[in-house]
């Protein structure tokens, strides 16, 4: 059992030696030393630039949200042209691109729709909405 | 009066000798009051370095309203009051159990000379919330008085009182229990 008449009020802690005589120094030196560090045109500019990066920031975000949110939107209406365009791939020119347009000189087209036809399913390829397409230019 | 003098040399622009004066005046007092609630000497030192550095860089706006050194003293329990409440959100992050620990970390501290019964009353007053944790201290370690105390914290004398006397009761109950005290 601990008697009551314990000393609890006496202060058991210690500090590391000659701490309190270099506290002066070691204060002057973090808080005056921190002082002559930065310029005063720092100090006093420091608070509003402060303020302006966090109005920078804040609209940044906002825009951010703006076009995450905006692009959410017009999802269904990508999606619509996705699945359109790729209807569409085999009217891309890399599936054209056999086509030597300097040989389908307007006369030939106008005259010769069969000789045309003929030369562009000369691979086998050519689609027939192609062909529909040239020969109603010729109606 | 020492603290009219700090202020009229930092006014006059001799800030050298106003730190030199303030630092005596008040360093070796602010380091205790802030050593016997956080403990550790290093996160002691931290405190005291950040104490001063807000109130030198607030000197321009202190209006006199308080004693420099209440208005010391309030930054440093300010300080205090914030690191023990980012100590506790780290514990609770982390999982920890600081309670478990203190007595082993406390007894192996080289620095710390109490035995088991000045550890029992530490451990107790760790157990407090952070502002009875502080009122407690000023009160039986400083010997600061109710008017002092409500000054320094910015309340009334009433609830300095109502919140010591609450510690009290609690750090009684608590010794009573671990060191099995007669009444």
């Amino acid at each position: 059992m601990v008697e009551n008449t314990h000393n609890y009020k006496q202060n058991r802690f210690s500090v590391p030696e000659g701490y309190f005589d270099n506290l002066e120094q070691n204060l002057r030196d973090a808080v005056l030393g921190r002082e002559n560090k930065e310029p005063a045109a720092v100090r006093i500019l420091k608070p509003a630039l402060s303020l302006t990066f966090t109005f920078a920031l804040i609209i940044f975000m906002g825009y951010g949200v703006f076009k995450i949110t905006d692009r959410f939107n017009h999802t269904s209406d990508q999606n619509e042209i996705s699945v359109f365009s790729q209807e569409l791939d085999f009217m891309r020119p890399s599936q054209i691109e056999f086509i030597d347009i300097d040989e389908l000189d307007a006369y030939s087209i106008e005259n010769n729709a069969d000789e045309v036809y003929e030369f562009l399913t000369q691979d086998g390829y050519i689609p027939f909405a192609l062909y529909n397409s040239i020969t109603s230019i010729e109606k | 009066m020492e603290h009219k003098r700090i202020l009229e040399l930092y006014k006059a622009g001799d800030h050298n000798q106003a730190f030199n004066l303030l630092v005596r005046q008040s360093s070796q007092p602010l380091y205790w009051h802030i050593r016997r609630i956080v403990l550790d000497h290093d996160d002691a030192n931290d405190l005291l370095q950040n104490t001063y550095i807000k109130a030198w860089g607030a000197l321009d706006t202190f209006r006199e309203d308080s004693k420099l050194y209440t208005w010391l003293f309030r930054i440093a329990t300010n300080e205090v009051l914030n690191f023990l409440r980012k100590k506790r959100i780290i514990n609770f992050l982390s999982f920890g159990d600081d309670s478990q620990n203190f007595e082993n970390k406390l007894a192996s501290d080289p620095s710390f000379s109490g035995d088991k019964a000045d550890i029992a009353l530490h451990k107790a007053i760790s157990l407090l919330p952070a502002r009875q944790k502080v009122i407690f201290c000023m009160r039986y370690f400083d010997e600061k008085r109710y008017d002092e105390i409500s000054d320094i914290l910015e309340i009334t004398e009433g609830a300095a009182k109502a919140s010591y006397h609450h510690a009290r009761n609690k750090i009684t109950s608590y010794l009573k229990e671990e060191l099995d005290l007669g009444d």
